[in-house]
């Protein structure tokens, strides 16, 4: 064993296992009779015993509880689903500690009630719409008279009263199957009023708001007539 | 006692106690890793935790094929050179070097018992020099003379050969006597 290779084995014969067999005993007998080598293994040997005599770094108190407590929260976070995290986060804001199961129950609960009044508001409330009666009847005035809608969702029948009348009144009758109404617009005002013997001079088309059940059951006798 | 592996699969199952008490086993000589490696108590407090929490979260990867330490330290450099590359860190090291500089001046005007002193100058002298080294030397010396690691162990933590490890080891070995050499010798 040659000197360069010597010094590359003498951190190995730090450790008890680090050489063993024949290449321990080449090594020491090379260390036994080289000066130059013994000098650099003593200043190796003497720096590792300075590095090993280094007292480990002692760790913070709180840092265990802190690891524990951090890997707790993530164990919960991961046990809330998606959707429950606004509640999640709402909860731990509050300062209340709950399980993930009744965050994400509690979750499941608000987003069905909430899903089942967005249903009920856009398909299931019947009350008519004044501002809608109001936009057929400015659109009345925009339909070229004598015209029939080709709309199967109503058909509205728009007609005016004598020349004499001022006008600013406007009568508009409406029908749709078993339906009659008329309404009255005043300028800034509006009424329903229901006329079935008032006789008509003149008359166009407008959409007239009809009540859910009514459009429901026209659709599907629109889709059963297509089909 | 009852062996990590035991606690491995419990946590693998859904239990977070079990994981705690590995924690309780092994955040000590993590936190020596990362405060050798890093050289700040700040950082090295940081990535420990960081370390146990990524080591939560990748539990299901562990094999068995080695030990659950031998693991945690390979997450554990991983976390440590991460640390490392950001400037910041950098920039912390930096200023707690100055600050170990500017008190190891301090240190003999001041009245405090000797014996200490010297132990604490000599212990901010070596981390000095050790914050110094590449990464991957400063690796090998934190595994090898800070945390007693066998050369097979630290090989198995770095993923590579033995020879590679002495290599490593003798050329840090040699860095830091030509570094420390003027304070020992």
């Amino acid at each position: 064993m040659n000197c360069e290779q010597t010094r590359e084995h003498l951190i190995l014969h730090r450790q008890d296992d680090g050489l063993s067999g024949t290449k321990r005993k080449e090594f020491l007998n090379h260390l036994e009779g080289c000066d130059k080598c013994q000098v650099e293994y003593e200043g190796l040997w003497h720096t590792a015993t300075v590095l090993e005599s280094l007292e480990p770094p002692i760790p913070p108190p709180e840092l265990l509880g802190n690891i524990q407590q951090n890997i707790r929260e993530f164990h919960k976070q991961s046990q809330t689903a998606v959707f429950a995290n606004p509640f999640s986060w709402l909860f731990k804001t509050l300062k209340l500690d709950l399980s993930p199961q009744f965050i994400n129950s509690v979750a499941l609960i608000c987003y069905l009630v909430a899903s089942a009044l967005v249903v009920k508001i856009a398909f299931f409330t019947d009350s008519p719409d004044q501002n809608l009666g109001l936009t057929a009847m400015e659109a009345s005035r925009r339909i070229r008279p004598g015209q029939t809608s080709p709309s199967r969702l109503g058909s509205v029948k728009f007609e005016s009263t004598k020349a004499d009348k001022p006008p600013s009144t406007e009568i508009m009758r409406v029908s749709n199957k078993n339906l009659s109404r008329r309404f009255t617009h005043n300028n800034l005002d509006e009424m329903w009023q229901t006329d079935s013997n008032n006789q008509p001079t003149d008359s166009v088309d407008a959409h007239f708001p009809i009540t859910t059940h009514e459009k429901l059951t026209l659709i599907w006798n629109d889709i059963k007539t297509n089909l | 006692m009852i062996p990590d592996d035991v606690f491995v699969h419990k946590t693998v199952e859904g239990d977070v106690e079990a994981f705690n008490e590995l924690v309780n086993r092994h955040h000590s000589k993590i936190y020596g890793l990362a405060y050798r490696m890093l050289g700040n108590a700040e950082d090295a407090e940081d990535a420990t935790q960081e370390t146990f929490l990524e080591a939560y979260k990748s539990i299901k990867s562990f094999r068995f094929q080695s030990q659950f330490g031998t693991w945690l330290y390979r997450v554990g450099l991983n976390t440590c050179n991460q640390y490392i590359r950001k400037a910041k860190s950098r920039n912390r090291m930096v200023e707690a070097y100055t600050e170990e500089s500017a008190n190891m001046g301090l240190t003999e005007e001041h009245n405090v018992p000797e014996r200490r002193a010297i132990k604490a100058e000599q212990s901010q002298v070596i981390q000095a020099a050790i914050d110094r080294l590449p990464p991957k030397q400063r690796e090998v010396v934190t595994l090898f003379y800070m945390q007693h690691l066998k050369y097979k162990e630290i090989a198995e933590i770095l993923d590579c050969s033995i020879g590679t490890v002495a290599s490593r080891l003798n050329k840090a070995t040699q860095n830091l006597k030509a570094k420390l050499e003027k304070f020992y010798y």
